[in-house]
């Protein structure tokens, strides 16, 4: 296999993406998972996941900022190591199992991570089975634009299995969740590249855009 | 533009319309496509057109008789393809059966009576589509299926009849039905389709069938079946078929049908220089495969393409105007996010060929300098794209390069020469000249320094164009409103449009009547002629600066593409600022078509198209040569600098000479000594680095003491921000001199130190 | 957000003339089009002057300008 025909590290793993992104690896860093605690009330002693934690960077500013029971999910045992290092307390889990029981609770965080998981769909409807009614989902991620494709064509781990804008919220709202509030951040995605760029690295030229979702999972007892 | 307008516009653009074969044939097969395929001996993709199309492929493609033919543009040179013999030798290669893959079940049944090529197309369509079909007949494929008289080889209508049973078609034998049970029929199934060329429907006692759904009175039921060529047979089965797909689905009977049948297609394909060929005649069993390749070979693969082979811009983008309107259209409707088209909108030249040569009249100026103007509007118009252009323009038009005078001695005008901003910049002498001459000739003759306005609305900036074009309209009446004598087709097209009330001339008809200088008579030249993209529609114009020069004896050679047909330079619509690369292109494209000795009557187009490589002349080169320089049509292209140094010192020069005025004081940036190096120089050409920048950044470096020094070289660097633009100079400083090296910039703006 | 490095924060043999410090690999603001970027840059802290080298302005810059422009 030439250099050229194999598929690029995903920019996550990428040594420049550090650089470039921080901790949190995702565009904004925490700013996106400020704007939805704030929006969705968190207050202190609420029971939150965030699904495809890594490091627990994400954790830890929900714990330390909003003084919610925040628990971290992921499927890579290399990233818990670390959060656990830092006595952060993560499950190993994938995002279509989540290993945590139905309706326990009140929020759950999904940035820049859904897309990439193989089972979205599946994923959003385990979302909506660990949430209490009303509870929150917080989702943050790429979008494709429509007729574009990535220039190199090489699979950069990010873009290529992002959505349409309008099929995401289509899928939220098909597995049981109203949304509150969307939100376009293609800007925050742009910055990001101009990081890449200024740390050395080259961003993948699909054209993406980043949006955030805040949708709630729907009253029982009003369904 | 709203959804509306797209839709009018991408209506404009007929590259999308099928061919005239597709467009004729009742059943509507991609031919081009298939033609292209057979051609490179394809044959299992060049069936999978036919199987796409054809409800029964098999029989359809070995009884077709090509209706095709009579619309195909290759009729007109050596004879129309010959589609069915090719589709018979496909047929024969392919022998793997077709696979259809019907689509999920809908829970929907048909009743068909009757088993003709009507009935049969009928129910494949329907079971294709996942609808349950129960076919009534006591021979399905009638005459076909008797083996001594049918036009098929045989066990081709078995195979088809056996893959339409696997599909789902239910063969039952034949019934005769009443009204009534038809009425029971209908009830029992969701909609009954009967083939008339076999089922007698006298019984049911019904009109003809409606002409565009093949319905009757009885909603559900419709009646296909035709005398006639097998394939008008089928077509009337599939029209039967789509009408009760939608009886079924509660959708309208009607919408969209109106190209269902054979119709014109308005796609326009240019046949000039297409070669006649003969058709490869067809042997008493058909093609070999050699013959059916050539055959194939023949199709000249109809499509329109007219602008995007006259343009070098539509080109490079990839694809045809059609589709930039869509791309233009969402760039203007995001709301956030990537406006993925700013490129496509900027690297327009607004030239207007695309235009003149579209049979339905696209404009791709209109449509890029609507969305500039969106673009302004919405604060979204990147700022590198045209801003050195404006600076530019702000810098003819300001107090060290713009002049607004009657001639001395004079209170009013009769005349007023306009030179234009970038004569000036490249030949100030030739100005001066001609000035001098006219004003000889026609003593009320005034002058006016500065920029038409151009910059400003090529780039979509409508308060800029209307604040250049109200001084230059106050100047006009200051001088007493004369006539406008222009020398630049650009300027004198924009200032026609800005002030309508008043009287426009070129420069070439004025010199026509006034008579030439002596000098210039008898330049006994063999030219090609250039015309500006600006004159395009201007056919007086045209017609007067070859007037002109035949009058004073040169011999005027034209290319193909001239006059209203003329290409643009690469500096209209500011493609040049906004792309250089892609302006270089088209200068050089345009450079390569005109051969020998050149000459135009745009400064710019001679600065293009000399940097594009061509020897070419001003029609001033001509007239009034520098005497300084020998060869004209090599002379070389002033860069940025240059050009601000010719405007500011012609306005200097006239009026110091003509009316005795001191010049404003140099500036003090003007008072360093500063010299270049050469590769320093190209490279500010390049970064559109001024001189005067560099000055401004040693000055600046040299009042605040603020610079870097290399400890081991000794060079210096030194760093300023006038405007947007931040500056770096590398340079060596002697005695107070000052060596420049290198230069470069950035937008970004340093903020300071974050610690 | 976090400070980009950038191995373009060496100094390369520039100091400052004026004061003659060298020049320290620090932490600078760069704003374009409402985004800002702490990138650490050769800085002369008394002068307040970063370095932005030929090649940081006509590469990484000039494709940062870009992006943000949708040029």
């Amino acid at each position: 296999m030439t250099d050229a025909a194999r598929p690029r590290e995903p920019h996550w793993r990428q040594p420049y993406m550090k650089a470039a992104a921080g901790e949190t690896l995702r565009p904004g860093g925490f700013m996106l998972t400020d704007r939805a605690a704030e929006l969705a009330g968190l207050a202190p002693g609420a029971r939150v996941l965030d699904t495809g934690c890594g490091t627990g960077a994400t954790v830890r500013r929900l714990r330390s900022r909003f003084g919610v029971f925040a628990v971290g999910a992921d499927a890579d045992m290399g990233q818990l190591a670390a959060a656990r290092e830092k006595s952060l307390p993560v499950l190993c889990a994938d995002g279509e199992r989540l290993a945590v029981a139905s309706g326990s609770m009140d929020m759950v965080f999904c940035e820049c991570v859904l897309s990439l998981l193989p089972h979205s769909r599946k994923a959003l409807m385990e979302f909506l089975r660990v949430l209490r009614s009303g509870g929150y989902l917080a989702l943050s991620d790429l979008y494709a634009l429509s007729g574009a494709s990535c220039g190199s064509g090489q699979s950069c781990g990010c873009a290529q299995g992002a959505f349409g804008a309008g099929l995401l919220e289509d899928m939220v709202r098909e597995a049981g969740f109203e949304i509150v509030v969307r939100e376009d951040h293609s800007r925050l995605l742009k910055e990001l590249a101009a990081r890449i760029v200024l740390a050395g690295g080259s961003p993948c030229g699909t054209p993406s855009g980043y949006v955030f979702i805040l949708a709630r999972k729907k009253d029982d007892r009003h369904a | 533009m709203d959804q509306a307008g797209l839709r009018k516009l991408e209506a404009q653009c007929v590259q999308e319309e099928p061919p005239s074969c597709t467009a004729e044939c009742p059943l509507h097969v991609d031919a081009r496509t298939f033609c292209t395929l057979m051609n490179e001996g394809n044959w299992s993709k060049a069936w999978g057109i036919l199987t796409r199309t054809l409800p029964l492929p098999g029989v359809l493609s070995r009884l077709c008789h090509g209706p095709c033919m009579d619309a195909c543009l290759r009729s007109k040179k050596g004879g129309a393809i010959n589609l069915p013999a090719l589709e018979r030798f496909c047929a024969v290669q392919v022998t793997k059966p077709v696979r259809s893959i019907p689509m999920p079940a809908k829970g929907k049944r048909v009743c068909v009576l009757g088993g003709g090529l009507a009935g049969l197309s009928a129910a494949s369509d329907l079971v294709r589509k996942g609808i349950k079909v129960v076919l009534h007949s006591s021979k399905p494929g009638l005459e076909l299926a008797e083996a001594d008289s049918s036009p098929l080889p045989s066990g081709i209508l078995e195979s088809e009849l056996e893959r339409l049973a696997k599909l789902g078609v239910d063969f039952q034998p034949a019934i005769n039905v009443s009204r009534a049970e038809c009425e029971s029929l209908l009830e029992e199934f969701d909609a009954v389709v009967i083939d008339r060329t076999e089922q007698d429907i006298a019984p049911l006692n019904l009109d003809e069938p409606d002409a565009v759904t093949l319905g009757t009175s009885l909603p559900g039921l419709f009646i296909a079946g035709v005398e006639g060529e097998p394939i008008f047979q089928a077509a009337s089965g599939r029209k039967a078929a789509l009408s009760s797909e939608r009886f079924m689905q509660g959708a309208s009977m009607v919408a969209g049908r109106d190209r269902e049948g054979s119709y014109e297609s308005l796609l326009h394909t240019n046949l000039d220089g297409v070669a006649p060929v003969d058709p490869v005649a067809v042997p008493e069993d058909g093609y070999d495969v050699e013959q059916a390749k050539a055959e194939a070979g023949r199709c000249i693969h109809c499509e329109c393409l007219e602008c995007v082979k006259h343009c070098e811009y539509l080109e490079q983008f990839g694809s045809y105007p059609k589709v930039y309107a869509r791309q233009i259209y969402n760039n203007q409707t995001i709301v956030m996010g990537t406006r993925m088209a700013n490129s496509l909108i900027n690297s327009c030249t607004l030239c207007g060929l695309c235009e003149t040569l579209c049979p339905g009249d696209f404009s791709m100026e209109d449509l890029c300098l609507h969305a500039r103007r969106d673009l302004v509007e919405q604060g979204h118009m990147p700022q590198s794209a045209h801003e050195f252009a404006l600076r530019d323009m702000n810098f003819a038009n300001g107090p060290d390069c713009s002049l607004a005078r009657s001639a001395p001695g004079t209170k009013a005008s009769t005349h007023l020469f306009f030179p234009g901003c970038q004569l000036t910049a490249s030949r100030p002498d030739a100005v001066r000249s001609v000035y001098d001459h006219l004003r000889h000739n026609i003593p009320g003759m005034g002058i006016m320094l500065r920029c038409c306005g151009a910059p400003a609305e090529w780039s979509g900036q409508v308060s800029e164009y209307d604040r250049a074009i109200s001084e230059l309209r106050s100047q006009w009446e200051s001088l007493g409103q004369p006539e406008i004598v222009c020398a630049c087709p650009t300027c004198q097209g924009m200032i026609r449009s800005a002030l309508p009330g008043a009287s426009v001339s070129s420069l070439w008809q004025v010199l026509q009547d006034t008579g030439l200088p002596e000098s210039a008579k008898n330049v006994g030249m063999e030219l090609t002629v250039h015309d500006p993209c600006t004159a395009r529609h201007e056919p007086e114009l045209r017609q007067q600066a070859r007037t002109m020069l035949e009058s004073v004896g040169a011999q005027l050679n034209e290319v193909e593409m001239s006059g209203e047909l003329t290409e643009c330079c690469g500096f209209g619509g500011l493609l040049a600022e906004a792309n250089p690369k892609l302006g270089s292109d088209v200068a050089k494209r345009r450079a390569d078509a005109l051969s020998g000795e050149v000459v135009t009557y745009c400064a710019m187009c001679r600065d293009m198209l000399s940097k594009g490589g061509a020897r070419i002349s001003h029609v001033l080169d001509i007239l009034f040569p520098d005497a300084a320089v020998g060869d004209m049509a090599a002379r070389p292209v002033p860069g940025y600098s240059r050009r601000r140094e010719n405007r500011a010192h012609l306005r200097e020069e006239l009026l110091r000479d003509l009316w005795q005025e001191p010049g404003a004081p140099p500036k003090p940036y003007d008072e360093l000594a500063v010299s270049f190096s050469d590769a320093a120089l190209s490279v500010m050409e390049e970064r559109r680095i001024l001189e005067s920048d560099v000055r401004k950044t040693l000055l600046h470096s040299r009042d605040t003491g603020q610079r870097l020094v290399h400890k081991e070289t000794g060079r210096l660097r030194a760093t300023y921000r006038p405007v947007a633009v931040t500056y770096w100079v590398e340079f060596e400083e002697k005695d107070g001199e000052y060596f420049v090296h290198n230069a470069w910039c950035h937008r970004m703006r340093v903020a300071g130190g974050a610690a | 957000m976090s400070v980009i490095r950038v191995p373009e924060a060496d100094a390369g043999g520039w100091s400052c003339d004026r004061c003659g410090e060298e020049l320290k690999p620090t932490p600078v603001n760069l704003e374009y089009m409402d985004s800002r970027f702490t990138v650490e840059l050769p800085f002369c802290a008394k002068c307040g002057i970063a370095l932005i080298s030929e090649e940081l302005a006509m590469g990484k810059m000039l494709e940062v300008e870009k992006l943000l422009e949708d040029k």
